[in-house]
C-alpha cells in the first residue's frame, strides 16, 4: 500500500505569476520537511488571525449541533489543514467563514474585524474568502468552463473588460486553456475541481478554502490541485483545507486544527499535534504512517529519542540515513 | 459513451464557429414560412435545404441526422393517422375507402389524404429545421444569442439550469440504475416496475438535495439572484447571410406560387 504523497512522476503543474522556479519537485522537497522556513512567503507574526471563530456555536435547524462553543484562528498567510472524523464540523465551519451560516452564538472575524451580515459586507466578504466545494458539480452549474469562471467577478460589479481579462488570466494561470470552451458536463471529476477552484481565484480572494480538496482523486490529479493551492500559498494568500488524510496534512500543513464533534480538539505544528497518537484516537484519526514508522524504529533503538518527527518518507529516510553509523569494514576496502 | 449525441454534434461540427444568429435565423425562418404556407411542395424544398446545411455543410452524417429526424416519427404518424383515416359517408363522391363498422364507415378522403400528407411533411420539415440549430449550435451559444436579443433573464436562467441539470440527472438516474439492476433489481417485469418506481422518487428527492447544494455553491460566489456570465462575441459572415437570405427567398417564392396555383 502506498500512503505516500511524494509522487515523483508528477506532471508540471501550473505556474503561476510570482513562481520562477515552477512546481515540478515533488511535494517532499516543497513542503516545510526539516526546514519550516522553506519556500514561505514572509509573514508578519504581529498580524491578526486572517478567521477566527470566537465562541461560535451552531445548531441547524433540524436541531443537530454541529459547532459547540468553537474558538480557533487561522493564522495569516499559512497553508492550514483542519482535520476531523466525518461529522465533525468542518464544512458548517467552512460556510460560517464564508458568511453562508450565521453563529446562533459567538462571532467570526476576518483579519481582526467581527463580520458583518448585510448585503454589501457579505459581498465583500464572499470576494475576500473563496469556498471551494467539495463536490465541484454542485458549484459548476454553467454551459462551459469560461462562463462558470466569469460567474463570481460579475456579481462583484467589476466592469466586463476587467471581468473578461481576469477570466483568460486565471484559465491560463489555472491550465485551463485547453478546456475553456468545453462543456462542464463533459469533464472528467478532476478537471471539474480544477474549474471550481479557478471560479474561486478569479474573485482574487485574499483567502481560499476548499473542502476537501484531494477526496476522490486520483495520485496525478491530487497532485495538480496540490500544486495549485501551493502556487497560490506563494503569491502570500492564506489556504485552509479540510481532509482527514493524515498523511497529506503532516506533509502540506504549516499549521494543523483538530476537531471532534464540533469543538477544537488541538492546533498546531503539524509534526506535534499528527505524533500525539491518543489525541489522533480521540478524533478518529489514524497516526500517519510515517510517524508510526519512526516510532518503531525509535523504540528499537536505531534513531535517537532526539530526532525530529519526519514529515515525509524523504524526511525518514534523510534520518535513518544521518543515524546510521557507517560500517568501516563496507565502506573502506582493506588495503 | 456520451449521455447526450445531440450535444456532442453540437460541438464537433463545421459550423460550430457560425454566428448562432445566423444558424436561429435560418431554422427560425425555415419553421415559420413552412408553417404559413402549409404546402408539402414548400415542406419538401425545405427539407432539401435543411439536409443540405447539416449534411452537406455542417458534416454531420446523413445517418445520424436522419435518425435524429426520425425519432418523433411515431408520434407524427399517430397524430395523422386521426386525419388520413376517418368516419366517412360512402356515397361521398370525395370517399376513396370505406368499410362499415357497425353503423359507420371508416375509411379515407381524397381531402383527408391530402391534408395528412400536408401536415406529415411540414412537420418532418419543422423537425428537421429545429434540428439543424440543434444540431450545429451548442445550448451556450443559443442562451448567449437570446441574452443578446434580451429575451427575460428568468427564461435565459430556466434555459441553462435546465440544460446543465439535464446532464446531472441522467449521471445519477444511471448510477441508481446500475446499482438497483447489481441488485437483480430489474430480473422480472414486476421488480422493474418496482424498481423504476423507487429510483423515480429518489431523483425527486435527490434533485431537491442538489438544487439546495447548488444554491449554497453559488452564494458562495455572490449569488443575489442574477445567474450573469461572459457572452462570446461572435462575429458575423456576409456570405452566409446571404446564403440564408437565397434560401429563405426560394422557399417564400415556392410558398407563393403554390398559394397562387392553389387560388386559380
Amino acid at each position: 500500500m502506498s500512503r505516500d504523497h511524494n509522487v515523483g512522476t508528477r506532471p508540471p503543474g501550473p505556474a503561476l505569476p510570482g513562481d520562477p522556479q515552477g512546481t515540478q519537485k515533488p511535494l517532499a522537497e516543497r513542503c516545510n520537511g526539516a526546514n519550516p522556513a522553506a519556500h514561505q512567503p514572509a509573514v508578519n507574526p504581529a498580524a491578526p488571525p486572517v478567521l477566527a471563530a470566537e465562541g461560535v456555536t451552531f445548531t441547524y435547524p433540524d436541531g443537530t449541533i454541529a459547532l459547540r462553543d468553537l474558538s480557533l484562528a487561522l493564522p495569516a498567510g499559512r497553508r492550514v489543514a483542519i482535520l476531523g472524523a466525518n461529522g465533525c464540523g468542518k464544512t458548517t465551519l467552512f460556510l460560517h467563514f464564508n458568511g453562508i451560516l450565521q453563529p446562533t452564538t459567538g462571532t467570526i472575524a476576518l483579519s481582526g474585524q467581527p463580520i458583518a451580515y448585510d448585503r454589501d459586507a457579505l459581498r465583500e466578504l464572499r470576494r475576500r474568502v473563496g469556498l471551494v466545494f467539495q463536490d465541484p458539480d454542485s458549484q459548476l452549474f454553467a454551459a462551459n468552463v469560461r462562463q462558470d469562471i466569469s460567474f463570481g467577478p460579475l456579481n462583484l460589479g467589476w466592469s466586463e473588460e476587467r471581468v473578461r481579462a481576469k477570466v483568460e488570466q486565471v484559465i491560463g494561470d489555472t491550465d485551463l486553456t485547453d478546456l475553456a470552451d468545453r462543456p462542464t458536463h463533459l469533464l472528467s471529476y478532476g478537471q471539474k475541481k480544477r474549474v471550481a477552484i479557478a471560479g474561486v481565484l478569479v474573485m482574487e480572494p485574499e483567502v481560499v478554502i476548499a473542502d476537501e480538496p484531494t477526496a476522490g482523486l486520483d495520485p496525478e490529479m491530487t497532485g495538480r490541485v496540490l500544486d495549485l493551492l501551493d502556487s497560490l500559498h506563494r503569491t502570500g494568500r492564506s489556504i485552509v483545507i479540510s481532509t482527514h488524510d493524515v498523511e497529506l496534512a503532516l506533509a502540506w500543513a504549516d499549521h494543523v486544527i483538530v476537531l471532534r464533534q464540533g469543538r477544537l480538539l488541538a492546533e498546531g505544528r503539524p509534526d506535534v499535534v499528527l505524533a500525539d497518537e491518543p489525541l489522533l484516537h480521540g478524533a478518529r484519526l489514524l497516526q500517519p504512517i510515517v510517524v508510526s514508522a519512526y516510532r518503531q524504529l525509535r523504540a528499537k533503538g536505531l534513531l535517537p529519542p532526539s530526532a525530529p518527527v519526519p514529515r515525509t518518507a524523504a524526511d525518514l529516510a534523510a534520518l535513518l540515513v544521518q543515524h546510521t553509523k557507517p560500517r568501516a569494514a563496507d565502506s573502506e576496502p582493506a588495503i | 459513451m456520451h449521455p447526450f449525441p445531440i450535444d456532442l454534434y453540437a460541438y464537433h461540427n463545421r459550423l460550430r464557429t457560425t454566428h448562432p444568429a445566423e444558424k436561429i435565423l435560418f431554422a427560425g425562418l425555415t419553421i415559420l414560412i413552412c408553417l404559413i404556407a402549409g404546402s408539402p411542395v414548400v415542406a419538401l424544398l425545405a427539407l432539401a435545404f435543411v439536409t443540405v446545411a447539416v449534411v452537406g455543410v455542417a458534416g454531420i452524417p446523413l445517418r445520424a441526422f436522419w435518425y435524429f429526424v426520425r425519432l418523433p416519427a411515431s408520434f407524427i404518424v399517430l397524430g395523422v393517422l386521426t386525419l388520413a383515416v376517418m368516419s366517412v359517408d360512402p356515397a361521398d363522391a370525395g370517399t376513396l375507402v370505406a368499410l362499415p363498422v357497425g353503423p359507420w364507415h371508416l375509411g379515407a378522403t381524397w381531402s383527408g389524404l391530402e391534408r395528412a400528407a400536408q401536415v406529415t411533411s411540414v412537420s418532418f420539415a419543422c423537425v428537421a429545421s429545429m434540428l439543424s440549430l440543434a444540431l450545429t449550435t451548442p445550448m451556450v451559444d443559443i442562451t448567449d444569442q437570446l441574452r443578446k436579443w434580451r429575451v427575460p433573464q428568468l427564461f435565459i436562467e430556466l434555459m441553462v439550469l435546465m440544460y446543465r441539470f439535464i446532464f446531472v440527472f441522467i449521471e445519477t438516474a444511471q448510477a441508481m440504475y446500475i446499482a438497483q439492476n447489481a441488485r437483480l433489481g430489474y430480473s422480472n417485469w414486476r421488480r422493474s416496475l418496482r424498481s423504476a418506481g423507487m429510483l423515480a422518487a429518489n431523483l425527486y428527492l435527490r434533485s431537491q438535495a442538489r438544487a439546495a447544494a447548488l444554491f449554497t455553491a453559488l452564494t458562495a460566489r455572490g449569488y443575489t439572484g442574477d445567474l450573469r456570465v461572459l457572452t462570446a462575441q461572435p462575429t458575423w459572415s456576409p456570405r452566409n447571410l446571404l446564403v440564408i437570405a437565397g434560401a429563405e427567398s426560394v422557399l417564400l417564392l415556392a410558398a407563393i406560387a403554390t398559394w397562387w396555383w392553389r387560388m386559380s
